[in-house]
């Protein structure tokens, strides 16, 4: 009886050999990130809506939790992820807008079978390392099982200004193609028309024929708004909503 | 209820990337010549930027793997990626083991089984790197290659058979589909 074909070729992988990471990957990723419009974009008056509806119930809610827990507020209060299990990394996860609970929002991801069928489990808001916020199904003690802090269960104006100042930027540079002439100014002036203190503007290059219109990405993390080129989008020159 | 947003989705895209760069970049040097890498594998993570939304949660790596077999089709010559599946078991290979690679490996023949995938197709070859390689199950090679998983285990199948046909020993792809 011969070896199986499929057991030799496996004794011969070169996948180890093959796949490696490469000190040029984190500008690869500037790169993607900063070349590609956003596709979608929660309008403002929205996301208004869902602060001045939920606000009060998530504000005592956090103030019940205090107590007990390790509490923080995220460094970056732009996203959320819901979390497939409670793990480190885990088998799963979607992205969401910003909304002021972030429990109700993943839970309506179980809900409408997006992550799992059934009943969403008991989700609790964390704050990962990275400082953003993290709905893990589990119980408020999740968290620290994680090596996370529980998240203090509300906004603060600031974070709220900052929302506010991604989702217009956002909005502004994915919706019309900006020349590189302006792309810096203009977002300097959204800076200062939010009133951020000790943010900075920087260019992030990828600028060329192919790519003339501008890109933003808004760090809340390191303070800065990085503009770069991209290309031309069937997206630009809509009208704002 | 709330919607994705490609500017939200950025941290979350950088956890992705960072965990998937590698498995892709090995997965691409397995169809394209060295210098056509990097290009394939940063379109294949801008498609994946622009459709974040799109990727299944369990299956993220056999996506991104069956984005960047798609690139390789629309931008690469096919007629390279024969002899690079060759070349990437030799990358395998180094020193007393690369003088072997014409005779034998661990008392194992490896001439016949080049031979027998030389004379495959493309598509083949493929799905026979994506199991012995990869171990994808059939659900996710259907991914990979876009087709339905019933089809995947037929082409399985009977790519297993083919390849021992081709070997010289029928008994060996009598696997169930």
């Amino acid at each position: 009886m011969s070896r199986d074909p499929l057991e030799i070729l496996a004794s011969l992988n070169p996948v180890a050999r093959l796949a490696e990471s490469l000190s040029s990957d984190d500008a690869m990723l500037a790169t993607i990130i900063a070349s590609v419009p956003p596709t979608t974009v929660l309008s403002r008056r929205r996301r208004r809506g869902v602060w001045a509806a939920l606000g009060t119930t998530v504000v005592v809610l956090g103030v019940a939790a205090f107590a007990i827990l390790r509490q923080e507020s995220p460094a970056n209060p732009t996203r959320i992820v819901c979390f497939t299990d409670a793990s480190v990394p885990p088998s799963g996860m979607h992205a969401l807008d910003v909304s002021n609970d972030p429990v109700e929002a993943c839970g309506v991801l179980w809900s409408n079978g997006v992550i799992a069928s059934g009943e969403p489990p008991a989700l609790t808001a964390c704050v990962t390392n990275e400082g953003t916020i993290a709905v893990i199904p589990g119980d408020q003690q999740v968290c620290a099982q994680l090596g996370f802090a529980n998240w203090v269960g509300a906004f603060s104006d600031d974070e709220r200004r900052i929302v506010e100042f991604q989702t217009a930027v956002t909005e502004w540079f994915g919706t019309q193609c900006v020349p590189q002439g302006d792309a810096l100014p203009q977002a300097e002036q959204f800076v200062a028309d939010f009133d951020l203190d000790g943010w900075t503007v920087t260019d992030s290059g990828h600028w060329g024929v192919d790519r003339p219109c501008a890109a933003s990405g808004v760090d809340p993390v390191t303070k800065t708004v990085n503009v770069g080129g991209r290309r031309r989008s069937a997206a630009d020159n809509t009208p704002t909503t | 209820m709330t919607s994705v947003t490609a500017d939200d989705r950025t941290s979350l895209f950088g956890v992705l990337f960072r965990e998937f760069v590698p498995a892709v970049r090995g997965f691409v040097r397995t169809l394209v010549a060295e210098s056509d890498v990097d290009s394939v594998v940063q379109a294949t993570f801008e498609t994946a930027w622009i459709r974040f939304d799109s990727i299944p949660l369990l299956s993220q790596r056999a996506w991104l793997f069956g984005v960047a077999r798609n690139h390789v089709r629309n931008h690469v010559r096919s007629g390279r990626r024969r002899v690079l599946l060759v070349d990437a078991i030799g990358v395998s290979l180094s020193g007393e083991e690369a003088s072997m690679f014409a005779g034998e490996l661990d008392g194992v023949e490896i001439a016949p089984l080049l031979a027998a995938l030389n004379q495959m197709t493309n598509d083949e070859r493929e799905l026979i790197q994506l199991l012995a390689w990869y171990e994808m199950e059939p659900s996710e090679i259907a991914v990979v290659l876009g087709i339905s998983q019933n089809t995947a285990r037929v082409r399985v199948h009977r790519a297993r058979k083919k390849l021992s046909a081709l070997m010289g020993d029928e008994s060996l792809g009598e696997v169930a589909p």
